[in-house]
């Protein structure tokens, strides 16, 4: 491009600092690359010498992030204190002038110093729009108990998420959508089954969103893709518990008709048809096992009972499987930790549900023992196996 | 182009935001602004809200209760002395003062059962409540959406 050496170039480039256990895998990677022949002595060192090791940047976003969280948790709880010594009118307008000045701060700050600093300031300020819904709702005395005032929460975090094109926000704004979401399909419901159902659906909703992102807002995807996974495992995990009380809700309807159709624009829009289908297949195994609801007690159970159990507990190991093969060969970060996570603990509460009324004390110890260690040994021979297929 | 649309884009955010909370209380702050104002009996109950704090739960001894369906119901309100009350509900709407109220599985919600204040005057309002000494005072617009305003003593 210059005639320069790759060296040069990269030695006229700023220093990226990165954790001491990410340099020490670059290095290994340089002298493996320097030993294959594909790059030379002087392009190994160039490029060695741009990063360096340093934890100051993972403390000081750790830092910011907690305190971003604080502060928010602070100003909600600010409000739900309900200080009356100052009249409703002024605790309203000092939640609105703490919102905007949150607002106004956090562009002034991306457009200097972008990175954690206006992220955390982003995060204050969708914590304070939750404080102005909820000292006006509190003013007003709309009744406790009603989705409404979290939806209204969610959905205007989501417009500043995009409007600012943070991910900080995002995060915030898509947790606070799905509390909403699963809050509104199972009011009055009184069923487990209606909310494992919700997190399903919205489950292929954040899926079918991150595939949309891809293209344009990878980022974005970096978002919603691991919040349709973590739906998926939890959806799948609550439907595994028999439902006596399931009925349908007309939000789960709206939510599986919205779901559905974004995933078939995501399937016309992007290339992974396969991904979306699984996702249904989630969907729509969790329905069939929220549905299913054999006769029987849980003291003695009935053999369609028993089928129903290992139904719930083979649809949740393939789920997760998959789930750790799409994080390995996508290389999709935080899904495959997500994953394993999910499946240790479906594995620990399964295995206690069931070997806990046959086996006591030291025996229970034992036979848990051996569960665990064959689960690990399988996971990592699994793992070994995903990464030599995803080669 | 980025430059200047990024602000338009967070001012918009920000509109949409402020939309959305006036969107959620808007059945109460209609009423706040354009209601007329109705004296009513309560009796308590006595929870907290995460958000929201204290409040004290309450119950109206003269209202209906429950409505022979789900949907929308219209409780028609008539003067008692001092007080209001509600009597049956019906479906269609009424020219004289009424309520607009859901029915959710025949029991109806018309809006008016949470009183949100401090913790320390929550205890001390329910003990008032209890005891019959208090009305709550409504306010209520020609559609019959209504909004609680305060606790006073009858």
């Amino acid at each position: 491009m210059t005639g320069h050496p790759p060296s040069a170039i990269l030695a006229g480039m700023d220093t990226v600092h990165i954790s001491p256990k990410r340099l020490a895998w670059l290095r290994g990677e340089l002298a493996a690359w320097e030993a294959d022949g594909l790059i030379d002595g002087d392009a190994a060192a160039g490029i060695q010498a741009r990063y360096a090791a340093s934890r100051r940047f993972a403390l000081e976003r750790l830092a910011l992030v907690l305190g971003a969280a604080f502060v928010g948790v602070g100003l909600l709880w600010t409000v739900a204190a309900n200080y009356e010594r100052l009249s409703p009118m002024a605790r309203f307008a000092g939640i609105v002038v703490i919102w905007l000045v949150a607002v106004v701060a956090a562009e002034l700050l991306a457009s200097r110093f972008p990175g954690a600093l206006p992220a955390s300031v982003r995060v204050i300020a969708v914590a304070a729009a939750g404080g102005v819904v909820f000292q006006t709702a509190q003013s007003l005395h709309v009744p406790a108990g009603s989705p409404e005032l979290l939806g209204a929460w969610a959905g205007g975090a989501l417009a500043y998420a995009y409007a600012t094109r943070g991910r900080a926000p995002l995060v915030v704004a898509v947790g606070l959508s799905v509390g909403w979401y699963a809050w509104w399909a199972a009011e009055n419901a009184g069923s487990h089954g209606v909310v494992a159902v919700a997190m399903l659906v919205a489950a292929v909703f954040a899926t079918a969103v991150a595939l949309l992102h891809e293209r344009w807002t990878p980022a974005f995807a970096a978002v919603w893709r691991p919040a349709g996974v973590l739906l998926a495992l939890v959806g799948l995990y609550v439907a595994a518990f028999p439902d006596r009380d399931f009925r349908t809700t007309g939000a789960l309807w709206t939510g599986a008709a919205v779901a559905v159709v974004l995933a078939a624009v995501s399937v016309w829009r992007s290339s992974a048809r396969g991904e979306i289908a699984v996702m249904l297949g989630i969907l729509g195994a969790g329905f069939l096992l929220t549905v299913w609801d054999p006769s029987g007690s849980m003291t003695s159970p009935s053999g369609a009972m028993l089928v129903r159990a290992v139904a719930g507990i083979v649809g949740y190991v393939l789920a997760a499987a998959w789930f750790a093969f799409l994080g390995t060969s996508k290389a999709l970060p935080g899904v495959v930790p997500l994953a394993a996570g999910a499946l240790v603990v479906f594995v620990t509460t399964q295995s206690f549900a069931i070997f806990a009324p046959l086996f006591s004390g030291a025996a229970l110890f034992l036979v848990l023992g051996v569960v665990f260690l064959g689960t690990g040994v399988l996971a990592q021979r699994g793992r070994r196996l995903i990464m030599e297929v995803s080669r | 182009m980025r430059l200047t649309s990024r602000p338009i884009a967070v001012a918009a955010a920000v509109l949409v935001q402020a939309a959305l909370a006036a969107w959620a209380v808007q059945p109460q702050l209609s009423a706040r602004l354009t209601g007329a104002e109705y004296r009513l009996a309560v009796a308590p109950v006595d929870p907290i809200d995460p958000f929201r704090g204290a409040y004290v739960q309450l119950d109206y001894p003269d209202l209906p209760a429950e409505a022979p369906g789900s949907g929308r119901f219209h409780v028609p309100l008539v003067r008692d002395g001092s007080l209001w009350k509600g009597t049956a509900p019906v479906r269609t709407r009424p020219e004289s003062p009424h309520l607009t109220c859901e029915s959710r599985g025949g029991f109806l919600d018309c809006g008016l059962d949470s009183f949100f204040v401090s913790e320390d005057r929550a205890r001390a309002l329910e003990q008032d409540v209890a005891a019959g000494r208090l009305a709550a005072v409504i306010r209520v617009d020609d559609q019959g959406r209504a909004a609680l305003v305060d606790l006073e003593h009858r």
